[in-house]
């Protein structure tokens, strides 16, 4: 019989088992055993456990519990302090001033860091207060700095491009090359959207501060230099073929244990909390793609995937069209789902529709990245919403509406990179190595 | 419970021991890249030591509320409801990670049996790392079994209590 008659049981069992509070990892578990007693005489004894073992016991999917690693070093240093203190002299000239820096320092950040919630509260934890005491209105300021937290994904180093490229089996380095330019559109978008804000709306605007001298703000710029070694050792030694992700990864760790001991942070406390701290957050993650392995490896004998993608194909879809559609299913899925497991669920079940439409694999994980970016801050369940609502006690509601005007300029990223996919695949075939 | 406790923290070392070595396998291997020295299967290893930290963490992090789940609807739910709706969750974790741990037990003995070896320049025996999977599903069986026993009693589990205490990680 057809998988496709089927195949809505399994959607139904997933969401009853998510919704039922369920951990993720283990409704993926449970969902993926069902599958396998329905659909097929798989022995589940033997499929399990193998299936599990080499997801979990893989070289590229070393990269992240690394990359976790030293984003919870920079969380305990005082390199988001000097961010701040370094382009504040920079952006007082631009219409909107100081709300620059969130954007710049999310960047910034972003590309030391992989992930979203990490970049929103270490940016935020410090900008935040600093904004409300000169007088920022606090909209702006709230938005902002939970958009453009999520630049965490999109900017390498990405804990969900690994999952993603871990999950598709598309090349890391890859994907990390082709986060960079759309990565650097979207705070392009930012910064306009909030000069022009800026300009509409004068009167909620704070008098500007006196202005430094230029070898004050040349000296301010050192405060920067740390920070910029280590993208350019994590970033350039993956661009130049040097190392491979997790390579660099390794130098990213070396590098924050640098930063914190010059930084006069790194005490045996402090590094034993970042390991800990990681090694959980890795843990969850990685519970989570060894069932989702699992689940594909099931998917796969029931042949769902195959007869979706044949299904689609006889709709006769343009790429325009399916992207169209899986854009909106991903914001409503988006709206009840975190990042990851979007990403495993769409590797389970979606990809052989996007391989049959033609469509790049390294341009699909650079779109999957901006939807979840998007799904990061759609209520009720946005991890960055949540990270703003802990660091200003507003709540989610309230952060959700301040940062709309974002939620759309993130909308209109995806049609700009769809339009112009070269934005994404250029960076890449530059490469030194195809590694 | 104290004993029970230190099991899991033995495991948070194990898991945390197993992350640095993946730190240190990929760093041996680029300085070997540099100064010309081969160093064997340190790609491999670091696999295994990744396998390692996931399964060995697993109890810890279930503890602390690492394990993340779509509670939104749970949060809002009476205190009377939630409570059946927490043994349900359990009993299901149980059942599974149950089959996850005697079936990944199995696969380990059918690889000392064949005689599994790794595929490197350096082969050895497949069983050694493999070992980790069904240890730490076991220990992560015991936990939930832990938390089982605490809410049928009435009192709040462990990971509830590090939810409400609220942290943030993706």
């Amino acid at each position: 019989m057809d998988p496709l008659y089927y195949s809505p049981l399994l959607i139904v069992a997933l969401l009853f088992l998510l919704g039922s509070g369920i951990w993720i990892a283990i409704s993926l578990l449970g969902v993926a055993v069902i599958g396998i007693f329905v659909f097929s005489d798989a022995p589940v004894d033997l499929v399990m456990p193998s299936s599990i073992w080499s997801a979990v016991s893989s070289w590229t999917l070393t990269a992240l519990p690394l990359f976790i690693w030293m984003g919870e070093i920079l969380f305990r240093t005082r390199l988001a302090d000097d961010l701040f203190r370094g382009l504040a002299p920079w952006v007082t000239r631009l219409p909107g001033r100081l709300l620059h820096v969130n954007v710049i320092g999310c960047g910034i950040f972003a590309a030391v860091s992989g992930s979203s919630a990490a970049t929103a509260a270490t940016v935020g934890q410090m900008s935040l207060p600093e904004l409300k005491r000169r007088g920022y209105a606090e909209p702006i300021s709230i938005g902002s700095i939970a958009a453009a937290g999520t630049l965490g994904l999109l900017i390498p180093p990405s804990i969900i491009m690994i999952v993603y490229g871990v999950s598709a089996n598309v090349s890391i380095a890859r994907l990390f090359l082709a986060g960079v330019i759309p990565g650097l559109l979207v705070i392009a978008m930012f910064m306009s959207y909030i000069a022009v804000w800026a300009l509409l709306n004068r009167e909620k605007m704070p008098p500007a501060d006196a202005g430094l001298s230029w070898a004050e703000k040349l000296g301010r710029l050192r405060l920067l230099l740390p920070t910029v070694l280590l993208i350019v050792a994590v970033i350039g030694s993956i661009y130049t073929g040097f190392a491979t992700a997790t390579e660099a990864a390794t130098l990213g760790v070396v590098g924050s244990l640098a930063i914190a001991w010059f930084s006069g942070s790194l005490s045996w406390e402090n590094f034993k909390i970042s390991l800990y701290g990681a090694t959980r957050t890795s843990c969850m993650i990685g519970f989570i793609i060894a069932a989702a392995a699992f689940l594909s490896v099931v998917m796969g004998y029931a042949g769902i995937p195959r007869a979706l993608a044949e299904w689609i194909g006889t709709m006769h879809l343009s790429a325009y069209q399916l992207i169209f559609a899986l854009t909106i299913l991903y914001l409503i899925l988006g709206c009840f789902l975190d990042g990851i497991s979007m990403v495993v669920l769409t590797t389970a079940i979606i990809m052989p529709m996007v391989d049959a439409a033609k469509i790049d694999l390294i341009w699909f994980g650079v779109f999957i990245v901006l939807v979840v970016e998007i799904a990061q801050l759609t209520p009720p369940v946005g991890f960055n919403l949540f990270v703003v609502q802990g660091l200003t006690g507003r709540d989610i509601l309230y952060v959700a509406r301040a940062v709309l005007p974002f939620f759309f300029l993130l909308c209109v990223a995806i049609v700009v990179l769809t339009i112009y996919p070269e934005l994404v695949t250029w960076l890449p075939t530059t490469m030194f190595s195809a590694r | 419970m104290a004993t029970l406790n230190k099991l899991y923290a033995a495991g948070a070392i194990l898991a945390a021991i197993c992350m640095v070595l993946i730190a240190l396998l990929t760093l041996a291997q680029i300085l070997g890249r540099l100064l010309g020295v081969l160093v064997l299967d340190a790609g491999d290893f670091a696999g295994y030591a990744m396998a390692g930290s996931i399964f060995f963490a697993l109890a810890h992090t279930l503890r602390t509320g690492g394990h993340i789940r779509v509670n939104l609807l749970l949060i809002r739910l009476p205190a009377r409801i939630r409570h059946f709706i927490e043994i349900w969750c359990l009993g299901v974790a149980i059942v599974l990670s149950g089959m996850f741990a005697v079936f990944s037990a199995k696969m380990v003995v059918d690889s000392y049996t064949f005689n599994d070896v790794s595929t490197g320049m350096v082969p050895i025996p497949l069983w050694i790392p493999q070992l980790t999977m069904p240890l730490g599903a076991a220990l992560f069986v015991v936990a939930l079994l832990h938390e089982f026993v605490l809410v049928l009693r009435g009192e709040e589990p462990g990971y509830v209590t590090a939810e409400n205490a609220e942290s943030f990680s993706e």
